[in-house]
């Protein structure tokens, strides 16, 4: 056995005084050979982030500080090392890439220049605009010589990924830090990316250390994993061996809660059609008086329809409109051309002030709970305000509050209570009683469950399909992961830049998806080979 | 920590708002006590005693025409943090106004941005001396004339704020529940502006407090009559030499509230705003 590039042992990290817990990370002990991917799985709050800055001394200082343990890089010890010795072991010896390649990158220099940085940096001697054009093909960049004076901004997602990916492996580091890199990329491009890192690790032989929440990329990338829950290391092992035979419950609860691709059987008696559009399309228009305008065709000729009790998934990467097609229903955005009907009541040409009456039938739910409520409003006052607008006493609105409130699973009492003192969870479930507090007939979840823990994400989905059940609704889901939408809906539509390419009910696409497109977002699914691909799906059908 | 009763209890344990706060009472409280504290009118000419040193008699001497200067002072600090509150009130209340209707309202941003455009390419001290000019100097005109340059600022920053709650998912949220405009900017958004606003208060109000001092200085101000600091500084001038309290005393005062309202706008835009505040801690290089 060869001895590890990472030896961490026994560590623990205080938190300042005043927080929810004494210690960030406690005891935490794990090791990462060569050419190794070992995987730290855990929700927010687990300590993963906190144990990777600890390796590479990025830990803010001051508030934050290890305060026993070793931790040994190819053998020597971090925890005692000076601020100069681990400025030159960082991207010399152990190196990091970040969740989002856009902030981690400086705008206003060119990539091929901040690659070139990191061997100025530790005075590397030799030809260092050759060795930066070989590793941007290492990393499978198209054209190194023209992506060399691109800038960040004129990069794709998944493009600037790979220079990150090529900056920290430049000077050959033996361990590669890599947290949650993939989580803010479309599903088809951190399949590749994962792919890379996987094809870099046997080339370059690298340890990599990689950060996830997702037990989808564990399974596709990780030869053993550490799961960690409240800063303690909970299990580690084999990947396969944790992920085929857990033996802690934490972990079980984890595997158990990414959802299955395995489509929900079709439900029959679709009720009566709420929402039908006819050809809608959004154009956004960009520049103006001194550059030529531009046309952004966001949504273009999409055809949908809706029925009571039923939802429909709109299924999309980034850019593909799903999101701009859900704020044209709610008439958040007014669309350019096409036909909005509500109980075939064309809503899509109604002027803002006559929207009123709509308005209170589509109610929406948003991305980040966090951002969802107004932080300086009570969770009472927020959910009231609806019915109030339109008349409802305070008194009776308040009564009614309270019995949504509790539906969604929250005590009563929450109403006199701030937002922040909430979970993400807890705050999504409220976004859901503010949402049914006006007695709407389309509940429009725009990437509803996309910023919550798994295993949250698993119970707020429960709850969406209970209230859709009890209050027989229409619901519009939106979503980039066909995980989710497996799960919840019953029919699905595919969008691709602005158009849906495919539409059918969700078992029909999982068992034939028909469209190119559909069929490499599946292939792109983490974890598909283990938890039923497509075929698999067709076999048991 | 978005909570206003957290944020206050912070703001009242960081010390620059302690300080400064702390101070800025006593001269509030020596203000409104003036007439207890000193035992002269400040008006009160009384040749006799011109120029006296300071002393028993007179605790910071008296001015050219015999008039106490502590009770000059006392009663300045009237006017000055009267003006300061009033200028910063109105400033803040009609920035706010135009904030608020330019960052909401789409029409109307593009005409009341090159209004207040307009507004600060004027320097302010002498907008402010042309409009005393104009009408005359009086405690209103006064005032007028310091708060209206800052408006521009105050509607800026406003804007900016509003530019940025408004894609707030919960202001979509509230657009949704079918929530009226001016609902929406007084109950969303309005409160979402007032960390700033406060912040931006202290500022405006330190320095209507300096250019009240300044025009009275330049002769511009209010009455020569009336116990303003900066025109007991402004007749100190000539005996300077002789009669060095005469500037330093009220100089001093003027400073001391100055720096106590700054060092308070520090302390509480560290504590309110997070936007403009400090990074606690440092960040490894």
């Amino acid at each position: 056995m060869t001895a590890p590039v990472l030896a961490i042992e026994r560590v623990s990290v205080s938190l300042p005084r005043g927080g929810d817990r004494p210690f960030a990370v406690k005891e935490v002990s794990l090791e990462v050979r060569p050419g190794e991917v070992v995987c730290i799985v855990g929700e927010s709050g687990s300590g993963k982030s906190v144990t990777a800055s600890a390796v590479m001394g990025l830990l803010p200082r001051g508030q934050l500080r290890v305060t026993q343990g070793s931790i040994r890089l190819g053998g020597e010890e971090l925890t005692k090392a000076s601020a100069a010795r681990l400025r030159a072991l960082r991207g010399s010896r152990m190196s990091m890439i970040f969740q989002e390649p856009m902030t981690a990158l400086n705008p206003v220099h060119p990539v091929g220049r901040q690659i070139e940085e990191v061997l100025r940096c530790h005075a590397w001697r030799g030809d260092a605009r050759r060795r930066v054009l070989a590793l941007m093909d290492d990393v499978r960049l198209p054209d190194p010589n023209k992506i060399y004076h691109a800038y960040p901004h004129q990069l794709s997602g998944g493009q600037r990924q790979r220079v990150m990916i090529a900056m920290a492996l430049i000077l050959e580091p033996a361990l590669l830090i890599a947290d949650e890199p993939t989580t803010a990329l479309d599903v088809t491009t951190q399949a590749q990316i994962l792919a890379l890192l996987k094809d870099l690790r046997t080339e370059h032989g690298a340890g990599v250390l990689f950060i996830t929440h997702d037990f989808g990329v564990v399974a596709d990338i990780a030869e053993r994993v550490v799961v960690m829950k409240d800063g303690r290391v909970v299990e580690t092992g084999a990947a396969e061996e944790v992920l085929r035979n857990p033996r802690e419950d934490y972990t079980k609860m984890l595997i158990a809660a990414v959802p299955k691709l395995v489509p929900r059987p079709a439900r029959q008696a679709r009720g009566q059609r709420v929402l039908e559009t006819v050809g809608v399309s959004k154009l956004f228009r960009e520049g103006g008086m001194l550059q030529p305008q531009r046309e952004v065709r966001a949504v273009d000729k999409v055809d949908l329809t809706l029925a009571r009790g039923e939802t429909l998934g709109i299924v999309g990467e980034s850019g593909s409109g799903k999101s701009t097609v859900a704020r044209c229903v709610a008439r958040l955005i007014d669309p350019s051309a096409g036909a909005i009907l509500i109980d075939n009541e064309d809503v899509a040409a109604l002027p803002r002030e006559k929207l009123r009456g709509v308005r209170r039938r589509v109610q929406m739910i948003f991305q980040d709970p966090y951002r969802s409520l107004n932080p300086r409003r009570t969770v009472g006052q927020s959910i009231v305000e609806g019915p109030m607008n339109y008349g409802v006493p305070r008194a009776d609105a308040q009564k009614r509050a309270r019995e949504l409130v509790e539906t969604v699973g929250i005590a009563g009492s929450a109403l006199d209570r701030y937002p922040h003192q909430f979970s993400g969870g807890q705050r999504q479930r409220l976004c859901i009683a503010r949402a049914l507090a006006m007695e709407p007939e389309i509940l429009i979840a725009d990437e509803a469950v996309s910023a919550l823990d798994v295993s949250v994400q698993a119970q707020v989905l429960t709850l969406l399909e209970d209230i859709r059940d009890r209050f027989n609704l229409a619901m519009l889901f939106i979503t980039h992961d066909l995980r989710v939408a497996a799960r919840l809906c019953d029919r699905i539509a595919v969008m691709q830049r602005g158009r849906v390419v495919e539409t059918g009910a969700t078992a029909q696409i999982f068992a034939e998806p028909r469209h190119d497109y559909t069929r490499e977002l599946f292939a792109a699914i983490p974890g598909r080979h283990r938890w039923g691909a497509a075929a698999d799906v067709r076999s048991i059908a | 920590m978005s909570n206003r009763l957290s944020s206050a209890r912070l703001a009242l344990r960081n010390p620059g708002v302690i300080a400064g706060g702390g101070i800025l009472l006593l001269l509030v409280a020596m203000a409104l006590a003036a007439p207890l504290l000193t035992g002269y009118d400040p008006t009160e000419l009384t040749p006799r005693f011109r120029l006296r040193a300071p002393g028993a008699e007179h605790l910071l001497g008296t001015d050219m025409a015999g008039r106490d200067v502590w009770s000059r002072v006392a009663y300045g600090a009237r006017i000055s943090l009267f003006i300061g509150f009033a200028a910063a009130v109105l400033a803040l209340s009609a920035g706010t106004l135009v904030g608020l209707v330019a960052g909401y309202v789409r029409a109307l941003d593009g005409v009341l941005m090159r209004i207040m455009d307009g507004l600060m390419a004027i320097p302010g001290i002498l907008l402010a001396i042309a409009l005393v000019s104009l009408s005359g100097a009086s405690l209103g005109t006064v005032i007028l004339a310091i708060f209206v340059p800052e408006i521009p600022r105050v509607a800026r920053l406003v804007r900016s704020i509003v530019l940025s709650i408004r894609e707030e998912p919960f202001v979509e949220a509230a657009i949704g529940l079918g929530t009226p405009v001016r609902s929406i900017l007084w109950r969303h958004i309005l409160p979402n502006t007032l960390p700033a606003l406060i912040v931006q208060g202290t500022y405006i109000a330190a320095s209507a407090i300096l250019i009240e001092a300044l025009l009275s200085f330049i002769g511009a101000g209010l009455s020569p009559t009336l116990p303003t600091w900066g025109n007991t500084i402004a007749e100190g001038r000539d005996v300077f030499q002789r009669a060095p309290w005469i500037i330093l005393a009220p100089g001093a005062f003027l400073a001391a509230t100055v720096l106590a309202i700054n060092v308070m706008g520090d302390g509480l835009r560290d504590t309110l705003d997070p936007r403009l505040a400090k990074r606690v801690g440092g960040v490894a290089q």
